[in-house]
């Protein structure tokens, strides 16, 4: 500690830009793990209209072609390309709202039937 | 904006992709880093191909970069000049000149990702001093690899949280820059002969 002091008196800016980068370390540090705790308990992401059935799939550990099943959506091969749930949405010519909620009632079916 | 083009990905994919990066390696305001996320995350979901997403987003920043670089050597020191009326891009450029002179490889390097916002600028001043090409273009390709590869890659491993994945990656990205400092200003530190001497107890 007497030699950090010495050390601090000798090169003052240098020892404090030292010392602060240590704590922006530690700090950046700390937040990553609590991000990847967090991350860890909460891999589920609530339904946008910009994502696919795929991806919603993915984000809830749920098999994407059981949800179209269920919410009587067309599968991806219809168009070509997937298809997000707005462009779905607008070519039912339903509000967005309707799939996100047929969706999420679909996720929630599937995921009572896993456990 | 985002979500609009956050739903343009999974149609237009790897187009969309390639000029997000392509445009925000132009100093552009366009969201690469969320949008390179989310295919990955699209990805993992199999609505995109994993090294296709990293090929389309890497070879954007790629071809951003050689577009920057030339503009640098066209317009030269007119350009310049006029952009540093501005003090804050004035400032930006000091920064990115003074890395330059120092270490030009690690600097192309490094602006790639992890100091992004100097890279457009790092572009600039390389192509205007005429720092060499294939210099520039070796660094430019690794360090917009590690970028793509990085976003890409932490969205397909985060699969269905994109907010998740922002934030673990910019807190990784943090620690990594805090790292280097502290490495630096270590070595800096401990190194010089007035560190020494105090740490040996004698007066500094």
């Amino acid at each position: 500690m007497k030699r950090f002091f010495a050390l601090w008196r000798a090169r003052p800016w240098l020892t404090s830009a030292f010392l602060l980068s240590c704590v922006v370390t530690l700090f950046f540090a700390g937040r990553f793990v609590g991000h990847a705790v967090y991350w860890a308990n909460h891999q589920n992401e609530d339904v946008r209209p910009w994502m696919t059935v795929g991806y919603v799939a993915r984000s809830w550990g749920v098999d994407g072609r059981e949800i179209d099943a269920l919410a009587g959506l067309p599968v991806p091969e219809v168009k070509g390309h997937p298809q997000t749930l707005s462009e779905i949405a607008s070519d039912k010519g339903v509000p967005v709202a309707d799939v996100i909620a047929a969706v999420e009632a679909a996720v929630a079916t599937l995921r009572a039937a896993k456990e | 904006m985002t979500d609009w083009l956050l739903g343009l990905v999974p149609q237009y994919g790897l187009w969309l992709l390639a000029a997000t990066t392509f445009l925000s390696c132009l100093a552009l305001p366009f969201p690469a880093s969320i949008l390179m996320l989310t295919a990955g995350g699209f990805a993992a979901a199999g609505d995109l191909v994993l090294w296709q997403a990293f090929g389309a987003a890497a070879a954007g920043g790629i071809a951003g970069d050689q577009l920057g670089y030339w503009a640098g050597r066209g317009f030269g020191a007119t350009f310049l000049s006029k952009l540093r009326k501005d003090p804050a891009r004035d400032r930006l450029l000091a920064r990115a000149d003074a890395m330059m002179d120092r270490r030009g490889v690690m600097a192309v390097f490094l602006s790639r990702w992890l100091v992004s916002p100097l890279g457009p600028w790092v572009n600039l001043v390389a192509g205007s001093t005429g720092y060499g090409w294939p210099r520039f273009t070796a660094a430019g390709v690794a360090g917009e690899s590690v970028w793509a590869g990085l976003y890409v890659g932490t969205g397909y491993g985060f699969a269905g949280n994109v907010e998740a994945a922002s934030q673990a990656l910019g807190s990784a990205l943090g620690m990594i820059g805090g790292a280097g400092a502290v490495v630096a200003l270590g070595y800096w530190l401990f190194s010089s002969a007035q560190g020494q001497a105090a740490l040996r107890g004698g007066k500094g």
